[in-house]
């Protein structure tokens, strides 16, 4: 179940928090594990047959930890950890694996065509840091419900954030709805779930259209000067209202359950440094990489040879992480080197004016999203023709919703910043109402028709 | 709802949120009761009652019937429809109405498949009061589809014709039809829009003329041939099975036409091709659903004869003329003619 669909928005949203609500109140015990089946629910809605395989991760990665606690082998860490990363590599990079070998001659490995569970990236790494900082001591193990929910409450569960167990954890056994702020709480989660949804229906998805056509032409063949840009520029600020918003979503929900969760996004695209950048886009994913990959590969604290092939490796895996093809290793590979370009700027006691440092992080990243975009290298190649002008000039680039969309990135507070502001007026809440149907609406739009083949 | 009285749960913030909570549901259910009582696609669902009609709309294209053809299928002044895509798009119900006393409306869904189709046939025929007198159905390749398929680039609003309120509700739900539909409809209530054409017909002869298709490059393409051509050598037919039900449920009184429309002759395909073992054996499951039901006829014009071998008649391989179009008119009129007559 997807956050813009009428199917959460009109009917699982308000039941759930119903629900919640007559809990938390009556039966404050029943919370969690209420919880954890709406998740369930809320996960199982996009196709039932996933309903096992999170049950299942979540019992076997609880039964370890437990059994860990009880014998304190490390090997079962190890195992378990491994398991993860086996599951995930199964379902997600199975068919990325075999094709790389089925190049080399001789070699025919068949396709498993394995249909991908949601979310299973961002799962698999809960499990993870949980189990890794269970091994290091530095947490203890939770009973099975708090775990479940730990890796399967439904705001983050399909896109994050990334949760840290003790982000979190701790929230599992308050009160929320005691609390003194718990109606601010409330109405702010209100105001950050239709910010978020606004970012994307009214943002991110006007920009798709500027996007799709041109990289679908791109994979086909050259593209003009200003469809490359426009295509490039447009889904630079597609990308970023569409994640953003959607983690505004989330942290909005979460917020109306009493749960604050991390936050994702710090306007990236006024980064100052490829490092200050990747500290303000998906943040979590940032941590966790620097945190569980990064370090463990050796960090800076080995040498400054290592800390760049640490850098490269790190950054390259994330690339992997984001999807199964090589242009995501691509992409990876890129932001690994310019990293390590800025690593070693800074060691050399180099400077850089901000607004230059400013304008080549912007130019890096823009035009290192073609590379994430596009489906295939020869359609990044054809992209990155009309970008350096190798194309013809073309016309009718659309700048107006690309223009709104950069003031709006650049300028404007962030989500959380700006819900955090308003005083609570009735009739800032009806404007927010009148917001959201119109939203509602708009969704219902761009879902105008159905296109899937039915099958009698 | 939270529950008041508890701490955290009072004060401006509370209020500021149950705001919002009941605007939104309020708002919600007014735009929705609001759109579902003006009925903006004339779909008669709406207890509020009215003339049949829809406005015309400022350029017909052939995403325009797929909205308007809700209003004219319930529209009680027809008791025949034809059901099909652009191929049999060239049939005038005018023409069939003056030869057989039978109103006639076009219920064309232009680059629709069996799916479409047969919404929109399920659509006419629960709308009727009394037993439709004649409908006819044009049987292009996709009815020849191994299982019931619709267009994969052209989309349909199936909720617009689906027996479900809800899914009609959510469907109507949109920006667009509030922002779009519901002011160019309440002016034509308001006399300020004409209505669109009842009958549905909409001659393409223009519409090609425009493009280009008069042309002799155009013209030299026809001796080439047919670009698209769609082969199914799986055995199954289930879009023609999905249509043998309906046909099956149909009254007895009402008279089927399953017309093949003719193509260019070199749009049949060489003989032993995959393309004409498909035409073959599809041939043969469409006339065993004629043969299947009493009162169903079969008008193939899907055959070499000297009007699908004259360029004069065809626009493009599977479009053709008025010229050929009257000549299939007049064979349908004939029979309904025939089993109209008292004693037939």
């Amino acid at each position: 179940m997807l956050f813009n669909s009428y199917a959460f928005l009109l009917v699982f949203l308000p039941a759930a928090l119903a629900l919640h609500a007559l809990v938390e109140r009556f039966q404050p015990s029943w919370r969690l594990p209420l919880l954890l089946v709406l998740s369930i629910l809320f996960y199982g809605y996009w196709d039932w047959r996933f309903i096992p395989l999170i049950i299942l991760s979540i019992v076997i990665n609880w039964a370890i930890a437990t059994l860990f606690a009880s014998t304190r082998r490390e090997s079962l860490i190890v195992i378990a950890i491994t398991a993860n990363l086996f599951v995930l590599a199964l379902f997600k990079y199975a068919d990325f694996f075999a094709g790389l070998a089925n190049m080399l001659p001789g070699v025919s490995i068949p396709m498993l065509s394995l249909a991908l569970p949601l979310g299973i990236s961002f799962f698999t790494f809960h499990h993870v840091m949980y189990l890794t900082d269970l091994r290091a001591g530095k947490t203890k193990p939770f009973d099975l419900v708090r775990y479940g929910l730990y890796i399967a409450f439904f705001p983050q569960v399909l896109a994050g954030p990334l949760v840290r167990w003790s982000e979190i954890m701790h929230q599992f056994d308050e009160r929320p709805y005691q609390r003194s702020d718990a109606a601010e709480r409330f109405a702010r989660g209100i105001m950050l779930l239709i910010v978020g949804l606004a970012k994307k229906v009214l943002i991110g998805d006007q920009l798709a259209v500027n996007v799709n056509p041109v990289f679908a032409a791109a994979e086909l063949g050259s593209v003009t000067v200003a469809q490359a840009w426009q295509g490039t520029l447009s889904f630079t600020f597609q990308i970023y209202f569409d994640f953003s918003g959607y983690t505004d979503m989330a942290l909005g929900i979460a917020l109306m359950f009493g749960v604050v969760l991390p936050q994702n996004f710090d306007t990236p695209y006024r980064a100052l440094s490829l490092q200050d950048f990747w500290r303000r886009w998906h943040m979590t994913l940032s941590r966790f990489l620097r945190d569980y990959l990064y370090i463990a590969l050796g960090g800076n604290r080995h040498g400054l040879a290592l800390q760049l092939l640490a850098l490269f490796a790190t950054m390259t895996l994330g690339g992997l992480w984001h999807g199964a093809g090589m242009t995501f290793v691509a992409w990876g590979v890129a932001h690994g080197v310019g990293l390590g370009v800025c690593v070693l700027w800074r060691r050399a006691g180099l400077s850089m004016h901000p607004i230059i440092g400013w304008f080549l992080t912007f130019l890096f990243v823009v035009l290192t999203w073609v590379l994430f975009r596009a489906e295939s290298f020869q359609g990044a190649l054809n992209i990155y023709e009309g970008l350096l002008g190798l194309a013809p000039l073309g016309s009718g680039f659309k700048w107006r919703a690309i223009a709104w969309a950069a003031v709006f990135a650049m300028i404007g507070p962030t989500a959380w910043a700006l819900v955090h502001k308003p005083q609570p007026h009735p009739l800032l809440a009806v404007a927010l109402a009148v917001m959201f149907i119109v939203l509602l609406l708009k969704i219902g739009d761009s879902e105008s028709y159905e296109f899937i083949y039915f099958q009698f | 709802m939270a529950p008041s009285g508890v701490a955290g749960w009072s004060g401006p913030w509370r209020r500021f949120a149950v705001t919002f909570m009941a605007t939104s549901a309020a708002g919600l259910v007014g735009v929705a009761a609001l759109l579902f009582l003006i009925d903006p696609f004339d779909s008669g669902r709406s207890p509020v009652a009215r003339p049949p009609g829809v406005p015309a709309p400022d350029v017909e294209t052939s995403a325009t019937s797929r909205l308007e053809n809700a209003s004219r299928g319930r529209d009680h002044a027809f008791q025949a429809a034809i059901i099909g895509n652009s191929r049999i798009q060239a049939l005038e119900p005018e023409n069939l109405s003056d030869a057989t006393g039978i109103p006639f409306v076009s219920l064309v869904i232009q680059a629709s498949r069996s799916r479409e189709q047969l919404a929109v046939l399920d659509w006419f025929i629960r709308h009727r009061e009394a037993p439709p007198k004649a409908i006819i159905i044009g049987l292009d390749m996709p009815w020849c589809d191994d299982r019931v398929s619709m267009s994969p680039t052209d989309p349909f609003p199936f909720w617009l014709y689906d027996r479900s309120r809800v899914a009609y509700l959510e469907g109507l739900l949109r920006y667009s039809v509030l922002a779009e539909y519901v002011p160019r409809y309440l002016g034509y209530l308001f006399g300020l829009r004409d209505r669109a054409r009842p009958d549905g017909y909409w001659d393409y002869e223009p519409v090609y003329k425009k493009l280009g298709y008069d042309s002799p490059e155009r013209r030299q393409k026809l001796q080439g041939p047919d670009a698209e051509v769609e082969v199914n050598l799986t055995g199954r037919f289930g879009a023609a099975e999905a249509l043998a039900e309906r046909l099956a449920n149909l009254p007895p009184e009402t008279t089927v036409f399953l017309v093949r429309p003719p193509v260019y002759v070199t749009g049949l395909g060489a003989a032993g091709s995959d393309q004409a073992k498909t035409d073959a054996a599809c041939r043969a499951v469409h006339a065993a659903l004629a043969a299947g039901r009493a009162n169903t006829y079969l008008i193939d014009w899907r055959v070499d004869r000297p009007e699908t071998r004259s360029p004069d008649g065809f626009i493009d391989h599977t479009h053709y003329r008025k010229s050929v179009a009257r000549m299939i008119e007049a064979e349908i009129a004939a029979i309904l003619k025939k089993v109209q007559a008292p004693g037939s």
